[in-house]
Order: structure tokens, then sequence, then C-alpha cells
């Protein structure tokens, strides 16, 4: 079972809302981007990168047989039934054992653990950054597809 | 089919994940020699700080061996048989196998001195009963010494010094962390140990200890007071069950790109076994928990019928002291080019021979180790002109598209 | 010394409650009307805005409000602000006044004054949810004078068809997002007179080619690569005079296309300079119909202008089997002002006349007639077919669909919504595949609309309504309009 956001080099605009809905979807801000962003820390869970011309948002593969999840020295890392890695935030130790073996450089430094894509578990409908984008670069699969189209 | 694991660590678990990948149904048992159930060995230190509460220590869960249906039995081995496929355990028992895999792990090595005038006050810090037995000894603001500024040295270090203790520590090599950093990374990782409270000698020696281990003389005639002594000088494989039982076997259990031992049936995996580091394409002893797992998990494969080779790993590591993430992978031996990058409290350092990547050294600066750490595991080329502009600004942006491209072929 | 006696047009307030730096207004303004400093300071260059609202949809805190700047002058009927920030403009320039889209003057809208009936007692209702309801139109000549031959037919699930917009007017993402909803839609998207690329050529057979008087991109791939093909004389925008691609805006994809060098300027010319009269155009459409061996239907655009029913005329008995008439509200990439503001006349009134010309000397038949030119509601098609089209093409509307805020800046090749312009950074922000789906959700909205506006007359089929003058009532119209239009006023 697959799944992740895969992100259209070719419509990307590096706009940045998807990065503030993220933020604004997790740490108990509970969407609302002006408590995340006015009164919070927003934590924006995947990173732009830029290529030249081109943008992408550097989302969580939920790679099967993760390197993140097989070298966590706590089992903080899971894969659940639907596929997709997430951190168990009371184990992990803040090591970044995981933020070292991931090849898309996605994982972050947080305050009490690491952050990465949770494909907003917990959150009905699509996952906000998918929502967000203005010019559909970012959809949600759930089979086997590419990193990004680029 | 009955597979037999000795030892309950990291390439324990990972031997059920593979097993129970290819086989649902055979009986799988593991022996805890330390009785303690799966624990993750990094984490006794921050036991001692009360960072993790006895119930956060665990490395997989209860659950986890239900639901692979392990039975774990809290014994020890001390003898294996491979003509008759047993294992004897002290309580008598003899377990039969036909498949074993030994996943023994290390030990502590005791410095010389030690062994000549062996003392109660000289610890090591390596198992979770170490770190409990060393609990009551902490008496803030007293003096500490420990020996040896490798991971397990500096990370007690950390854990004595957060519980109010005065750390000073010894090392023989001339910078800290010998095996894993350069000079110059080597003493930005010093200063900062330093201006949070550490005394750090290199250069130096043990070479007496007096008083009931209460005074420390060191080569140069310098004497330390010392309520604690940690002797953190590095630490062994245990083959004597293996070697014992006749398997080849030099500092670590030898074994071949299945990870089988020179034995029938027999494998072998995690901090106990002779790897291969593929950079140099030489065999070494590489303890590190996520090359543990993986060992333990091809070699559970394999062991229910898989054939899946296991190459070997290349040195990696992440480690937090005093809140400064140091992360360094590939060979510390490579010779070539070194480039440097440094910005306030960042700093990147990375030897390149040729086109290839072979090491990198990285202070406070995680976010693009992984990418390195995977240009160093695949040996990718880039044109050479490459690492001179990559340095200048070394973030994710910096990576040049043939790398992404890269990473989409192999994950489709 | 030098003054600019003019203030910005727009002026950008932020709202520092709601801002939260993220920086998107900067990242999305072509036009590099705002700034952040590094301690995250930030200001506008007002002078820089065109009220395109980019940043203001797109602020995730709805933090921004982009109005008119207010420069008021002493109240003056007859010397409007607009009057005079022109003449500023042009004493500081000397150049001719440029500008994009559709006419914005308050001359009257006609459709604004005109009414539907509704079947009360007699002459039932019909429910479009449970009879069927024929919006199927063919366009073509009808009369093919023998029994068992018919001439070339477009086929239209419904009478709405994409105008011509030309590729370097607007970016090739628009003409994908149009081409792909016509093909899903099962109606007909126009390439304007830029050429055929290469990527459309899937969609041929929804595709109306234009030859224009430049014969930009005309060889016998693109005549072949059509369902049907229109020969442009002109547009309601810009009735006589040409086009003027400037050249900036023509990229080498551009120019390969249209089949002229990159980077220059593409002028059409006003006329074509082989139709110097009507003789000229039955020529040059049966030149046409030969080279597509008759299996396409020819059609002729010509403005909405004095005299339209005498040329429409013309025009079929040239031999065209569609004639489509642009009123003076239809839109362009660039123009002069003051002729796209100034000549032309409304469709609605052209309508009315040429069908009734066309039905009195017995050639109705022999063209169908598609009317463009604001075209901005599904009312508006509905009273268009009333007053006696075939179909009606929408530009403006389907833009605006696709996210164009009517700013009339198109002429400068830097649309902040990816729709006019050929630069590759901003065409990007127009994703065909959602483009496609937002053209096409708009066209079935109108076709919905359409069947309940016709179950609501009693009526079920579009044929029913086409011409069916006694379905309109005039409101707030003097007695000769009315005369125009053909319809009574309301209460008659």
């Amino acid at each position: 079972m697959i799944v992740k956001v895969v992100c259209s080099a070719e419509y990307c605009l590096g706009c940045g809302l998807c990065r503030i809905h993220c933020a604004a979807g997790h740490d108990g801000y509970n969407n609302s981007i002006l408590k995340a962003y006015q009164r919070g820390t927003p934590r924006p869970r995947a990173d732009l990168v830029y290529d030249q011309d081109r943008s992408w948002l550097n989302t969580c593969q939920h790679c099967p047989d993760a390197p993140c999840m097989n070298g966590c020295i706590t089992g903080a890392l899971q894969q659940d039934e639907q596929g997709v890695i997430y951190v168990d935030e009371e184990f992990c130790v803040s090591c970044y054992t995981c933020i070292m073996l991931c090849p898309y450089g996605h994982i972050h430094v947080g305050p009490q653990a690491v952050h990465k894509c949770d494909l907003c578990r917990g959150r009905s409908g699509q996952p906000a950054c998918v929502d967000a984008c203005p010019n559909g670069a970012l959809r949600l699969i759930d089979e086997g597809e590419s990193l990004c189209s680029m | 089919m009955q597979y037999v694991i000795i030892g309950n660590g990291i390439a324990a678990a990972g031997a059920v994940e593979g097993i129970r990948h290819l086989d649902k149904e055979g009986a799988i048992t593991v022996i805890d020699g330390e009785r303690r159930g799966s624990y993750s060995r990094p984490l006794i230190t921050y036991y001692l700080t009360g960072k993790r509460k006895p119930e956060q220590m665990r490395y997989r869960s209860e659950r986890f061996f239900q639901q692979h249906r392990v039975k774990v039995l809290p014994e020890q081995a001390v003898k294996i048989d491979p003509q008759a496929g047993q294992v004897m355990l002290r309580s008598g028992q003899v377990l039969g196998y036909d498949r074993l895999l030994l996943a023994t792990g290390a030990s502590p090595v005791i410095p010389e001195i030690l062994e000549k005038n062996g003392c109660d006050r000289v610890k090591t810090m390596y198992t979770w009963q170490d770190a409990e037995q060393l609990d009551p000894l902490i008496v803030p603001g007293q003096p500490a010494v420990v020996m040896g500024s490798g991971l397990i040295g500096l990370k007690t270090a950390e854990a004595l010094c957060q519980r109010g203790m005065q750390i000073t520590i010894i090392e023989k090599q001339p910078q800290v962390l010998p095996r894993l950093l350069s000079g110059p990374s080597a003493q930005l990782v010093g200063e900062h140990l330093q201006n949070n409270g550490m005394e750090i000698l290199t250069s130096r020696e043990v070479t007496g200890l007096q008083e009931d281990g209460q005074v420390i003389e060191l080569d140069n005639g310098r004497r330390i007071e010392a309520q604690l002594v940690i002797a953190a000088v590095g630490t062994k494989p245990n083959i004597s069950l293996a070697v014992a039982g006749g398997l080849a076997a030099d500092h670590g259990i030898k074994v071949d790109s299945y990870l089988r031992t020179s034995v029938a049936n027999i494998y072998a995996a995690g901090d106990v076994i002779e790897t291969v580091d593929i950079l140099s394409g030489r065999p070494a002893i590489m303890a590190l928990l996520p090359l543990a797992h993986r060992e333990g998990f091809v070699a559970g494969q394999n062991m229910a019928g898989g054939t899946y080779s296991y190459p070997g790993g290349i040195f990696m590591n992440s480690v937090n002291l005093m809140g400064m993430n140091i992360m360094a992978a590939g060979t510390p031996s490579a010779v070539g080019t070194t480039w440097q990058w440094r910005e306030n409290d960042q700093y990147l350092e990375i030897t390149t021979e040729g086109s290839c990547l072979k090491h990198y050294i990285a202070l406070n600066m995680s976010q693009v180790a992984g990418p390195l750490t995977t240009i160093i595991e695949r040996q990718m080329n880039f044109p050479e002109s490459f690492w001179p502009e990559f340095i200048r600004q070394p973030d994710l942006t910096s990576l040049p598209r043939l790398y992404w491209e890269e990473l989409r072929e192999v994950s489709g | 010394m030098s003054m600019n006696m003019l203030t910005p047009a727009f002026t950008v307030q932020r709202n520092p409650e709601r801002c939260i730096r993220c920086g998107v207004c900067i990242n999305q303004c072509a036009n590099e009307v705002h700034h952040m400093e590094e301690d995250s300071w930030m200001w506008v260059e007002e002078e820089r805005c065109v009220g395109c609202q980019r940043c203001g949809v797109l602020c995730p805190t709805h933090a921004l409000t982009i109005t008119e700047f207010p420069l008021h002058f002493r109240s003056n009927h007859h010397w409007s602000s607009a009057h005079i920030r022109e003449i500023y403009a042009q004493s500081q320039t000397g150049g001719v006044l440029l500008t994009g889209m559709g006419n914005p003057r308050s001359y009257l809208s006609y459709f604004d004054h005109l009414l539907l009936n509704a079947s009360q007692v007699t002459n039932p209702s019909i429910d479009p949810l449970r009879e069927p309801m024929e919006l199927t139109t063919y366009l073509g000549n009808k009369d093919s004078g023998k029994p068992d031959q018919h001439k070339p037919q477009l086929q239209l699930k419904v009478p709405i068809m994409f105008s011509a917009m030309s590729y370097g007017a607007v970016s090739l993402n628009v003409q994908k997002s149009l081409a792909q909803a016509a093909q899903q839609i099962g109606t007909m998207w126009n390439t304007g007179e830029g050429g055929l690329h290469a990527d459309l050529r899937e969609y041929s057979a929804h595709t109306i080619v234009q030859v224009a008087s430049g014969r930009f991109g005309v060889n016998p791939d693109y005549l072949e690569a059509a369902a049907a093909v229109e020969i442009k004389i002109g547009q309601g925008a810009k009735p006589g005079i040409g086009g003027h691609l400037p050249g900036e805006k023509v990229t080498r994809d551009v120019a390969q296309t249209r089949m002229i060098p990159a980077w220059s300027d593409a002028i059409s010319p006003a006329p074509h300079h082989d139709i110097y009269s009507i003789e000229d155009l039955a020529q040059l459409i049966e030149t046409l119909q030969v080279a597509t061996r008759y299996t396409k239907p020819i059609a002729v655009k010509v403005a909405a202008v004095h005299n339209i029913a005498a040329i429409a005329s013309g025009i079929v008995r040239a031999g065209a089997d569609i004639v489509v008439i642009d009123g003076f509200r239809g839109a362009t990439g660039a123009a002069p002002m003051r002729i796209r503001d100034n000549t032309g006349i409304p469709i609605e009134m052209a309508l009315a006349q040429v069908n009734q010309r066309l039905l009195d000397e017995g050639i109705r038949q022999q063209a169908s007639l598609v009317a463009a030119g604001g075209i901005r509601s599904s009312a508006d098609v509905i009273k268009a077919i009333i007053l006696g089209a075939d179909a009606v093409y929408i530009g403006t509307a389907a833009l605006i669909a696709l996210g164009c805020h009517m700013c009339q800046s198109c002429f400068t090749g830097r649309c902040n919504w990816g729709i006019a312009t050929t630069d590759p950074g901003l065409s990007k922000r127009l994703n065909p595949h959602k483009g496609a789906v937002m053209a096409g959700n708009l066209l079935t909205a109108w076709e919905h609309e359409i069947k309940e506006m016709m179950g609501g007359m009693g009526i079920n089929s579009v044929d029913s309504l086409r011409g069916n003058h006694l379905m309109l009532r005039g409101i707030g119209l003097e007695r000769h309009e009315l005369e125009l239009l053909g319809v009574l006023a309301a209460g008659e």
C-alpha cells in the first residue's frame, strides 16, 4: 500500500501556501492560520525545493521499508495500516538518526521530537497541502508512482 | 521450522521482522540474556537523566512479540552445539533449532589499568543494568572522570553533567571522538562541550588509580579527585559462544554476504559480526544501530528461505551532545579534497575523491545530511565542479537535478 | 524637471493584524508591487499595481484590500476622471493609449433590458429533470437544394462555443484548458489567429481554425486538423483595424506556431489584402472549401458595425456556412482604447437586424448565425438565441472562469493569472487540468440554467427558441429600440 502526496514541478508555483496550511493543520492550531502564524510557532512539515525555474514540495514518500523507520533507535517511527509513516512523539528522543537516513532530506528537527509529514492523519478529507494548492500541483496518490513529475 | 535467536537487541528484532516477512508459521524463540526485554541501548544515558522512564526504554513493545508470535526466554545461552542443532541454556534447558541467529552484541573493553588494579569505583556504562547501578552513585557537585571520548563516553559524560557532577574527560588521542571527527570539527565539538562545563584533556592517559579509585593519576603527573570513574574506552564483540561452537571469527564473527556463518544453519547479525565497509571494501566491525537492524532483517529473511544479500554498510552516526547535533557518515580515513562551510553554529565538512563523496561531518546541519548519506551509500557520481559550488550554499536546493532524478528512478 | 500627474490607479492596504509575512503576495505579483525587508518589514509600490487581485485572492489570511486609488476631481459629468487621467498619460508619453479586454463604458447593455417569458396556466412549463430538453445544435448550411445530400455541419451538445483567442494573446495553457473542456462537453473552441500548436492536434474534432489577415500558421495541416475553418474579417473589439501582438510576447514557441520570426511584432493588416470585394470573399470561401474537399463548414467572422445586415446578407450569398457577428463588447488582448470603446454596435441590435434581413431575403437557412461580444451568463445566451442566433461564442466569460480578474493589462504580457501571457513562469499559473474542469463546469452550469429557463417557458428544444421574439419583452427601452430589436415592451 503506497500512499503519499506527489508534487508536479510543472505546475508548482513555489508560492508556499501548502506549507502555511500544513503548519496551521498541525500542533493544535486547528487549521487557524492566524493562530499558527500570529501567536504560535508554525512548523510546516515539508520544504519547498528550487531548481532553476522549477520548484516542488519535498514531501515524505512514506517509503515501504523506509530507512528512517528501520534506523529509528526507539521504534518511535512507525507505519500504520494505510502505509503512513508517522512519529510517536512520546518515544522520539531527538537523536536525528532518521534525518541522517532520509534520502529526501524530508524530516525536520522539532522542539520535542522530529517532525515529518503524517499525511494529515486525523484530518478528514484530503491532506491540507493538497487542498491549499491554488494550481492543482499536489495530489494524494495511493499506488506506485514517482516522487515528482519533473 | 524452529528459529532460535540468541540476543534480544536490535538485530534480534530485525530478524523477527525478517523471518515473519517470509514465514508466518515457524516457531521463533528469543533468548534474552539481559532479561530486560527488548530495549534500546542508546537510551540508557537518558534513563540516568530521567528523560526516559522505564516504560519508555523499550525498542520493540510486548505487543510486537505477541503479534509476531515470538517466545521470549529470560535466559542465558551458555553453549551451542551445531552438530546436534542445539543451544544449551544456563538453567540446563536445551533448545533444538533448525535455524540459529547469533545476535549477541558486544561488551565494553576494560582498560588495562583496571585489569591490573580492578576496583569497584570504576564503572562501565553499557547495559541498562549498568545505568541502574550507577544511578544512586551520582552525587551532584561531586567530580566524575570519564575515560574515553567516544560516543558512549561523551553521552555518559553529558548525563552526569546534567545531573550536576563536575566532569573531566580523559582521551588518549589528540581530539574528542577520534574515530568520528576530523581535527577542525573535533575542535568545535570540544569547545562546545567545554563551554557547557566539561573539562576535556586530550592526549592524556590514565596511569594510576589511587585510594580505591578516588584519585586518578595522569601520564603528566596530574592527580584528579573523582567520586566516580567511568571507563568507556571501546567495545568488543561477544564472540565467545561462537568460537566455542567452532564458528570462524576474527575480531567479530565472520559472515558471508547472506549473513551466514561458517557453520550451516547458523547466521549472525549486529554488533557481534565482522561486516564490510562498502566504501573501502574491507572487513570491519560496524557497530551501528541502523546496520544492526538491517543485518537482522536480511538474516531473518534468509533464515526463512530467502536469498537476500547484504553488501555491508557505511559508517554513520547521529548524536546530540549538550544541544549540539553531530552527524557523520562515510569513510573517516578518506583521502581526497576536503571542503568546509561554516555559519554561526553550523559547520559542514565534506571529503571527495574525484567526483565521489566519501565522507561528511555536519554540526547542527541536519537538513542536508540525509541526501549526503544517500550520495555516499550509492556512490553517486557528480561532475567534479559540483562540490565547490555546493559547499558555498549547502542546502537541498543546491543539490543537482540529477540527484532527484536518480531517486525517482529507484523509488519508481 | 518632470512631474508625474498621475497618482497610482490602485491602492494596496495591508491589515497588520492579519498579515503573517508569508510572502505569497511577493512571489505571486508579476508587477513587483509587494516587498519585504530583511527585518520582515513590508512595503508596497502602488504605482505598479494593475488591480488584478491575485495577491488579494491568494493571501491566506485575506489581509490585503486592493481598491481604486481615490484621486477625486471636482464632480464633472463631461470631464470624467478617466478622461482627465488619460490626457495626463498622453501628455507625458505622446503615445496611443492601449488596453485589453472589452469595452467597459456605460453604454446600454440591451440584454439587461430584455425579459423572458414564463408559462402560466396555458402552455404549461416543462420540468427539465423529468423531460428531455434538446440543446443539440447544428451549425452549417441547412439548404442543400437536394433531398439526400447535406452540406457539412458542426454538432454542438450545447449552443455555446469558446471564442477565438490566439496563442500569443493567451497562453498555451488557456488553449489546452478550453480545448479539453470543449472535447469533454461536446462543443468547439477556436484557435484565433495564432495558428494551431502541435500539442492541441488531439482536439481536432472540436477545433475551429481561423484564417485571419496575417494568415498566421495557415498551412494544409492546419486546415486538416480542424472541424471548421473561420475567415476572420474583423472582431468586435477593434473593427476596421488589424491585430498587434507585441514582440515581447512572441516567444520561440509562439513564433513557430505562427510561422514567423521570434521576438518580432506580429502585425495582422487591417484588410485581408486579397479581399477587396464581396466577390473576393466568395473566392476565398470556395478556395477553402476546395482545400478541405467540402468536408468542413466555412465560417466568416465580422464585427458588428453599421449596415451589418447588408454585410451579413452578402457573406451568406458569398457561400459562407456560418456567419459570426462580434458585438462591440467583444474583448481583445491589445487594442487602442479609443477604437475599442467607440467603434461598432451592440450584438443584440446586430443580431436582430441580421436575422430579420436573412429571413426577409429567404436565405436564413443557408448559414448559421453565431453571436459574440460580451455574453455574460446563460440568460444572455438564451436572449441571443431568441434574437436569432444559432449559437454563441464566449471569450471573456471563459477567461473569467479560468481566473481572469478583468484588470485590462493583457497587452503588457504580465498577466498574473497565467492567462494573457506567454511568459513560461507566468503561464504555469494556469494548470490546464484544472482549467479544463473550470471551463467545463461553466458550460455545464449554463447548460442546466438554460434548460431551467426553457422549461419555464414551456419550450423543450432550442430550435423552438431560435428567433422566437415573442418570448422576449423590452423594459426601459425607447419605441425605436424595441422596433429594431423586434420585441414588444413589457406589458404589451
